[in-house]
């Protein structure tokens, strides 16, 4: 049998002549048909402007894809990408709740009837946003409920994006807290700020009871990265292989190749 | 803080260093528990590492993915009724040994199944790093298991100091300690 994906060429090393050739086969008959025969639910919810595109784009290969969904909308159409060997990638591009508690009841229902589906849910913050309570919010009385009726709460994933701009948010006009994009690396004095910053971060996740109680998330699920720089995608990838009882089909399969190319971006 | 028997243990392991930091984060958040200021300390420490470390980049041999592949991997086998036990077998034999790779610190697989896939395995210098006597004597407290972790990490960054190196491996131990 042809093996196409890592997972098939680990299986095969693994199970070598330990098992009989039938056996070995029905295995990869199995692991074949559960890659293949359903495409891959992604679902990446986030305000305009936190980087669900780049994200996707580094994140999960894909190529020059721009989100195209007005905020406020709750008509989501899933948009399948063919990404090779019959492994199909689909995504959810949605927009995030807003700030219109109005409207809490319509979004839980679009949640509810397109989350349950999906393999892997990103839930995108602004990693230097000044006020993180109203995704805190949300998350706990939207997002969350959904995860946990649907026992869906592996599936999800935390991400604080532009962690690079950290620095400038704080003062745009010091050279010191900007990125260093030569060797794709925080400077010392953007070192401090983001370590800051990140503690803030997590002292509110903590506060909001996110993280570090019952029925709250793992830490393993929460990572902090910027897409744009291809900076720490490798927690990024960890977490979507531990998500759910799927996640760890996209690793196997493609993720290793598409992930930020490999992450570095360094331009000397 | 009041604390449990299992906390108070718990927290008896923790480095002198990182008692401080979780002494001054229940006084600074007095209204967190036990499992709170751990969770606190264990980002503190990731955070640390991925911002010292300049956020490593994907490597197709860290353990722990391959570990949560293979996990996910038996967890859809076992929907299908016509795989066999002996297949399960195999593939926790597989588990256990990445598992063992785990407890010693070691964070990519090294071993036979993954050079078949992949020829990236990492491989050892014969960096030896320097250390005071304080060090030495510090170092020399450790465990078998946990000299070959410390070896294994300072070989693989050679810029790295003593503290760099103990810090990793602490940071390991909160890790595992805490099931991620």
């Amino acid at each position: 049998m042809e093996q196409k994906f890592a997972i098939e060429k680990l299986l095969s090393a693994i199970l070598g002549d330990k098992v009989s050739e039938g056996e070995r086969n029905q295995v990869m008959e199995a692991i074949n048909s559960e890659i293949t025969e359903k495409p891959f639910r992604v679902a990446v919810i986030g305000q305009a402007g936190v980087g669900k595109s780049t994200t996707l784009n580094s994140v999960f290969g894909l190529k020059n894809y721009t989100s195209d969904i007005a905020e406020g909308t709750t008509d989501i159409e899933e948009k399948n990408f063919e990404m090779r060997d019959g492994f199909t990638l689909s995504i959810y591009d949605m927009p995030g709740l807003g700030y219109d508690i109005d409207k809490d009841a319509e979004y839980e229902r679009m949640y509810a009837k397109i989350l349950p589906d999906c393999d892997v849910i990103v839930y995108i913050i602004n990693a230097h946003a000044k006020d993180i309570g109203e995704d805190c919010r949300i998350l706990r009385d939207v997002v969350l409920p959904v995860c946990n009726t649907n026992q869906i709460k592996d599936n999800l994933i935390l991400a604080f994006n532009k962690i690079d701009t950290i620095g400038e948010a704080e003062n745009p006009n010091d050279p010191e807290l900007r990125w260093n994009v030569v060797e794709n690396l925080p400077t010392e004095k953007l070192k401090k700020a983001i370590k800051i910053k990140l503690s803030n971060l997590t002292d509110k996740l903590i506060d909001e009871k996110l993280i570090g109680s019952v029925d709250a998330i793992e830490p393993h699920q929460v990572v902090f990265y910027s897409a744009i720089y291809n900076y720490n995608l490798s927690e990024f990838l960890r977490a979507i292989t531990k998500a759910g009882k799927r996640g760890w089909i996209w690793t196997a399969t493609v993720g290793f190749e598409q992930i930020g190319k490999w992450s570095d971006k360094k331009l000397s | 803080m009041q604390m449990t028997p299992q906390e108070r243990q718990d927290y008896e392991k923790l480095t002198e260093e990182q008692k401080e930091e979780f002494d001054y984060q229940s006084r600074k958040h007095p209204e967190w528990g036990f499992q709170e200021v751990m969770v606190k300390l264990a980002f503190e420490a990731e955070a640390d590492k991925t911002i010292n470390d300049g956020g490593e980049d994907v490597d197709p041999n860290d353990v722990n993915i391959w570990m949560a592949i293979l996990k996910g991997v038996k967890t859809i086998l076992s929907t299908f009724k016509s795989i066999g036990k002996q297949i399960f077998d195999v593939i926790d034999e597989e588990i256990t040994f990445i598992q063992e790779q785990i407890n010693s610190g070691i964070r990519e697989i090294n071993s036979a199944v993954t050079h078949h896939c992949f020829d990236e395995v990492y491989k050892f210098n014969d960096h030896t790093l320097q250390m005071t006597d304080e060090e030495l004597q510090e170092y020399d407290k450790l465990s078998q298991s946990e000299k070959e972790a410390f070896e294994y990490c300072s070989r693989k960054h050679p810029d790295w100091n003593y503290n760099q190196v103990m810090t990793q491996l602490v940071f390991h131990e909160q890790m595992k300690k805490m099931n991620l």
